[in-house]
């Protein structure tokens, strides 16, 4: 029996992955260890290595394919041997993306209902569990059914024919009924210079879809360049998954926000001698340091919910927003709340080096359990933002601006910053967000907290 | 109906009596050299180009030798990439049978054959007149000795060359050595097929002895060809009785063929004694097939002497219309079946020394020098002149250049066709015009079976050259009567009947056409023609090309497919895909009278084989049919409907179904168009992907079972050429992928009909 070779599942949030690149090809022989083949993930591209020896039998998804994690992408036994016909069945429930977290309480205080008997969701990442996103594959739209001259006729009309509706076998498409379907779109009338139809033939545009601008209607070669210049493109694979997960925590996770303005002015004096003796700290690290020990502080900001339960994690898995050209990254530094203000800036430097490279693994990418997005160095006076699928909270930190402030009577010109924290108003309230907001602010602004940092 | 020219009257007599088969001699020969030049059949310079051509054939076979283990000095390195079998051993069989041969006698030869091809040459270009050997090697400027010089080494380079796959070689490297020809000094062919040369040589005999020519032609084949049934097929076509009896008219002459077997004990591996025959002289197969026995003999084969002197008296006796002769050479090789062959395993060490010890070349050396013939010296300018004649030739043969790989498929076909008769052709002989002549009805129609004959009649008319044979074509008008009244017409001449052999009838058509005539050939089932397949598919497709071009074959085999009629399945098939997929043949298969006169004139007059295909369920279809010079050119479909919704293409019988379905179709308003092919090779694909992209819509039709059907070529075709023009896929209708069924409710279920074609239609409609 040939073994089936799976889609592995890189990170723990991973549903789907489109393979690159096959580094084998049928009929070659395997080893273990040998590289089959390069994925890439929603994160990362990573080479996928075999487990078994034998004959690459069969690939059953090629180079560019998209299919779900576990999905069988390939056949690997003795030559000859024959491959089952039907995929066999995934050999467990799809493992639970993410253990229970350690130590996860056992929820106290109300008990979902036994009775009636929802089905208990399990406890994987509620934001994106993969019945929400029903048949992930990003497939090809289904393969129009087309005769060979009828989409000949389409190509010389420079239309379309998805629209047609076929009256062939099986719906298939015939010359007759892209004849009609011209008929009714009224193509005869159709107004257009040979040079624009020209363009919209080599373009593939569909000239029954443009209004011409010349006279009487006439379409012109620059109403083919705008229906060009607007054409849809397709997002990256990273801006996709963007797409979801934020969709997804925007729409079913009830944000509420809290500003505060912390006054930095100390704290930047401060950094500012660190620096002059060669300490590399930067404003986010301290920031960091901050938020680690509000959130021991106020547990309640690093913990998630599905609406019926409630995981507070005991550790500090803090993400850190990173922009790159390509889109937006989050590594995740581990056990944020055992670091020194040293050891957070460290590992927050090498991630950040990482992500810019992108060289992060699909691990350290997933897990946090609290995120911050810092756009202070793109002068923002303010904003807000979406929190993470898998998390509560997520503070959103603007510049810092020189401001007249009335202190003690006076107005002083201070360096003043704004945070904003977004939550998930199913975990906490109002209430409790100003005073973990002010809590952060106060150790940002208290000089005797910072300077035993460092 | 004009009177039977010959009627049988045997009488029963059962009196008890015995066959005494005569006595077959062996090694009779007694003489000498020195009784030879004294008689005066040799003169001394015959004996010492005797001497030189056993050298120049083993020089060449030695070399080839070498190559293969690195040993031929001139050419160190020399990546020799041909076959290997060598007759070393057997010079004096080559050489003493050639000498016999007058330069315009012919031979057929096989994969043992550089000898053979070698000493024919030589021999002939020894007797060439000057201008004969000018023509040879049109460049030199040399005169006397020194060209016959030019021409012998121009005739061993061209040998090289052919063996090393060069344009150079006499088959422009088409050939090789097993196929090796030089049809300019009458070497029609080696042949690769074991005994397959043989009925060549019986066909090219029969045409001798048609053209009443005074030559003669050698048939060479091993030992192991005469257990190989077209072999022995052949030794009874050549000596039917028909050929020397009152039957031959004014003229009783056997036919003028030597079969000479080289009798060197080994088929392969396989022993002549005492292991796969079971006479222990091959030279006894005479006896079975005439009551002279063939004037059977057996020769030394390793004595050249003996061999010429048997191979001339038996020239003599064709000459005198006394052949045909079968002569038994025994003789020995030295090496192998081909070099890979360790010999260690069928026979002794012992046994090949005793043979090298008789060996043709040392004996007749040691014969010359007895004789006073030649001096050491003499002999010795000799040896060095073979030799350095073969270096140049060699050195200059792996200097030629390759044939161009763009010309891979030049001497597939030739473009060579028959317009006009040469003026001796045309004088043909009729006796009695009347009888074979077809009636028109009032409307000018015939049948499509009176079409075929009247196309074969008006050929014949025009060209002396075109004869036609085959079972029961004579008196009987064959199966069919289709062919009533030709030998009334034209005389058992050009008309006659054959024995049961359809691998003759299709071989001698191949030999007659190679030495001038241009044969029809007739298959009384098609079916049988898988009987003829070597000859059909290796001999008659194959030898244009693999000449290099140097021969044509204008020959055409007709076929009766039976199919229909419930004779079941050895006497039903439409076969002509399978021969169309072999490259050299031209397959037509008409579906009209009109078409089927036309194509079959056509065919008559190409000089590439024809198929020609007909069927036994359209004989008695009638249409108008042009009278006097009407053609069909092949390779040119026809439209037999015009439509614009959906194309029937196909040929044969289907047409006519396809042309009742597309009858039934116009009731519903649909117009179908039929394109009937009638030549499926060369194929008219311009016509077919014209009719697809008019219509969108292709039924491919044929009476064939579909799985291998040509119906899938054009299917093919018209996917890959045509796929745009395509509004719905390209379907087939053809028989059942099983065996035609004697029941005729099996049968009609087997068949495609007009209802099958109809239902194709409206499935992609
Ligand atoms: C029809 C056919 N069967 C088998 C072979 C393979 N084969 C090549 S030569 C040969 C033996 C022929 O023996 P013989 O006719 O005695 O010729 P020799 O090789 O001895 O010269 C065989 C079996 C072949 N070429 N053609
Ligand atoms: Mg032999």
């Amino acid at each position: 029996m040939p073994h089936a070779v799976a889609m592995p599942k890189p990170g723990q949030f991973t549903e789907e992955c489109t393979i690159l690149k096959w580094h084998k090809r049928e009929g070659d022989p395997v080893a273990k260890g040998d590289i089959l083949f390069e994925i890439e993930t929603d994160k990362a591209n990573m080479e996928v290595e075999s487990f078994y020896e034998g004959t690459l039998l069969k690939i059953v998804v090629s180079e560019g394919g998209t299919v779900p994690v576990q999905a069988t992408v390939a056949w690997i036994g003795q030559p000859g041997e024959a491959i089952p016909a039907a995929p066999p069945p995934p050999l467990a429930p799809p493992a639970a993306p993410i253990p229970p977290p350690p130590a996860a309480p056992a929820p106290a205080g109300p008990v979902v209902p036994a009775a009636p008997p929802m089905p208990a969701p399990a406890p994987v990442a509620p934001a994106l569990a993969p019945a929400a996103s029903a048949p992930a594959t990003t497939a090809a739209p289904a393969r129009l059914r087309i005769s060979p001259r009828a989409r000949r006729r389409a190509r010389e009309a420079v239309i379309d024919p998805a629209p047609i509706l076929g009256s062939g076998p099986g719906g298939r498409i015939l010359e007759r009924d892209v004849m009609a379907y011209l008929a009714a779109q009224g193509y005869d009338r159709l107004r257009i210079s040979p040079a624009a139809k020209d363009l919209a033939r080599r373009e593939g545009v569909d000239i029954l879809r443009l209004r011409g601008s010349g006279e009487a209607g006439r379409i012109l070669i620059e109403d083919v360049r705008r229906a060009i210049a607007e054409r849809p493109r397709p997002m990256s694979r990273m801006r996709q998954v963007i797409a979801q997960r934020l969709t997804q925590s925007f729409t079913t996770t009830p944000h509420f926000f809290v500003t505060v303005s912390a006054d930095l002015t100390d704290l930047l004096k401060h950094r500012r001698r660190l620096k002059e003796l060669g300490e590399p700290y930067t404003v986010t690290d301290f920031i960091a340091m901050a938020v680690v020990l509000a959130l021991r502080e106020f547990p309640d900001f690093n913990a998630r919910t599905d609406g019926r339960q409630v995981w507070t994690f005991s550790k500090v898995h803090l993400g850190l927003a990173v922009s790159l050209d390509s889109g937006l990254v989050v590594p995740v530094i581990r056990n944020a709340d055992d670091l020194s203000l040293r050891e957070l800036h460290d590992t927050a430097a090498a991630l950040v080096e990482k992500a810019r490279a992108g060289k992060l693994t699909p691990d350290e990418m997933t897990g946090g359990t609290f995120t911050i997005s810092n756009m202070g160095m793109l002068d923002v006076e303010n904003f807000t933002a979406i929190i993470n699928p898998g998390e509560g909270a997520i503070l959103a930190v603007a510049s810092t601006q020189e401001t007249p402030v009335a202190r003690g009577g006076t107005v002083e010109v201070r360096s003043m910053m704004k945070m904003t924290l977004s939550a998930d108003h199913r975990l906490v309230d109002g209430a409790a967000a100003a005073r973990f907001i002010n809590a952060i602010r106060k150790r940002l602004e208290d000089p005797a907290v910072w300077r035993a940092w460092a | 109906m004009s009177k039977p020219n010959y009627l049988s009257f045997v009488q029963p007599d059962f009196t008890p009596f015995e066959i005494d088969c005569g006595r077959i001699r062996g090694y009779q020969y007694a003489g000498r050299l020195e009784v030879e030049l004294a008689a005066g059949r040799l003169t001394r310079e015959q004996t010492l180009e005797m001497y030189e051509d056993m050298l120049i054939v083993r020089e060449v076979e030695d070399m080839i030798v070498r190559l293969r283990s690195g040993a031929y000095d001139p050419l160190p390195g020399y990546n020799y990439r041909g076959p290997t079998h060598v007759s070393i051993g057997q010079e004096g069989t080559a050489v003493g049978a050639c000498t016999a041969l007058h330069p315009a006698d012919r031979i057929t030869s096989t994969h043992r054959g550089h000898g053979d091809s070698l000493a024919k040459g030589c021999a002939a270009i020894r007797r060439m007149s000057e201008a004969e050997l000018r023509s040879r090697v049109p460049g030199s400027t040399a005169g006397g000795a020194a060209l016959l010089e030019e021409a012998l080494e121009d005739h061993v380079f061209r040998t090289i060359a052919e063996l090393f796959g060069k344009d150079d070689g006499y088959c422009r490297g088409r050939g090789g050595g097993m196929h090796i020809a030089d049809f300019r000094i009458g070497h029609l062919g080696a042949n690769a097929i074991v005994g397959g040369g043989v009925p060549i040589a019986t066909g090219a005999a029969m045409a001798l002895r048609y053209q009443r020519s005074p030559n003669v032609v050698c048939c060479f084949a091993g030992d192991g060809a005469y257990a190989n049934g077209v072999v022995l097929e052949s030794l009874n076509f050549a000596a039917q009785a028909q050929w020397t009896n009152h039957l031959a008219g004014d003229r009783p002459f056997g036919l003028p063929i030597i079969f000479l077997i080289q009798n060197n004990l080994y088929a392969m591996t396989g022993r002549a004694v005492d292991e796969i025959l079971g006479v222990r002289h091959l030279a006894r197969r005479g006896a079975g097939f005439a009551d002279n026995n063939l004037h059977a003999e057996v020769v030394n084969g390793m004595d050249a002497l003996a061999v010429f002197d048997a191979v001339r008296r038996a020239a003599d006796l064709c000459r005198a219309g006394l052949g045909p002769v079968l002569l038994d050479a025994v003789t020995y090789r030295y090496y192998g079946h081909s070099l890979g062959d360790p010999r260690v395993e069928y026979r002794s060490k012992e046994e090949e020394a005793a043979w090298r010890a008789v060996d043709p070349i040392d004996r007749f050396r040691a014969a010359l020098l007895a004789a006073g013939a030649a001096a050491e010296s003499d002999l010795a300018a000799i040896e060095q002149r073979v030799r350095d004649r073969n270096t140049r030739a060699a050195l200059r043969a792996a200097d030629a250049p390759d044939p161009k790989p763009e010309e891979v498929l030049k001497f597939m076909y030739t473009t060579s066709r028959c317009d006009a008769v040469p003026e001796p052709h045309r004088n043909v002989r009729v006796l009695d015009a009347e009888a074979a002549k077809v009636k028109r009805d009032k409307d000018g129609r015939i049948t499509y079976r009176d079409a075929i004959k009247e196309g074969m009649v008006e050929e014949m008319l025009r060209d002396h050259r075109v004869i036609f044979y085959g079972e029961d074509v004579a008196e009987y008008g064959n199966a069919f009567k289709l062919t009533k009244g030709m030998l009334e017409m034209f005389g058992r001449e050009r008309v006659f009947n054959t024995p049961i052999s359809e691998a003759c009838i299709c071989g001698t058509a191949v030999g007659a056409a190679m030495a001038g005539l241009r044969p029809i050939v007739e298959l009384m089932y098609m079916d049988f023609a898988l009987m003829a397949s070597d000859q059909i598919s290796n001999q008659a497709a194959k030898w244009h090309y693999m000449s290099g071009g140097q021969t044509t074959l204008p020959l055409v085999i007709r076929a009766s497919v039976g199919g229909g009629k419930g004779y079941g399945g050895q006497h039903s098939q439409t076969l002509e895909s399978v021969f169309a997929h072999i490259p050299g043949l031209y397959v037509v298969y008409p579906a009209t009278a009109a078409d089927a006169k036309g194509l079959i004139k056509a065919a008559v007059r190409d000089d590439n084989p024809v198929m020609y295909v007909e069927s036994q369920l359209l004989y008695s279809e009638k249409g108008v049919v042009p009278e006097g010079d009407h053609l069909v050119p092949i390779g040119v479909a026809d439209i037999k409907r015009p439509g614009r919704d959906l194309t029937f293409v196909g040929w044969g019988p289907a047409i006519l179904d396809a042309l009742k379905a597309a009858e039934i179709l116009a009731k519903d308003g649909i117009e179908a168009e039929v394109v009937d092919i009638r030549s499926l090779v060369p194929l008219d694909e311009e016509t077919i992907l014209r009719s697809v992209a008019k219509t969108g819509r292709c039924v491919v039709v044929s009476q064939a079972v579909q799985i291998g059907s040509f119906t899938a070529e054009i299917a093919a075709r018209i996917a890959e050429k045509a796929f745009d023009e395509l509004d719905a896929p390209v379907v087939r209708v053809g028989a059942k992928d099983g065996i035609a069924p004697q029941s005729h409710i099996l049968e009609a279920a087997f068949l495609p009909n007009a209802q099958d074609m109809v239902a194709a239609a409206r499935r992609i409609l």
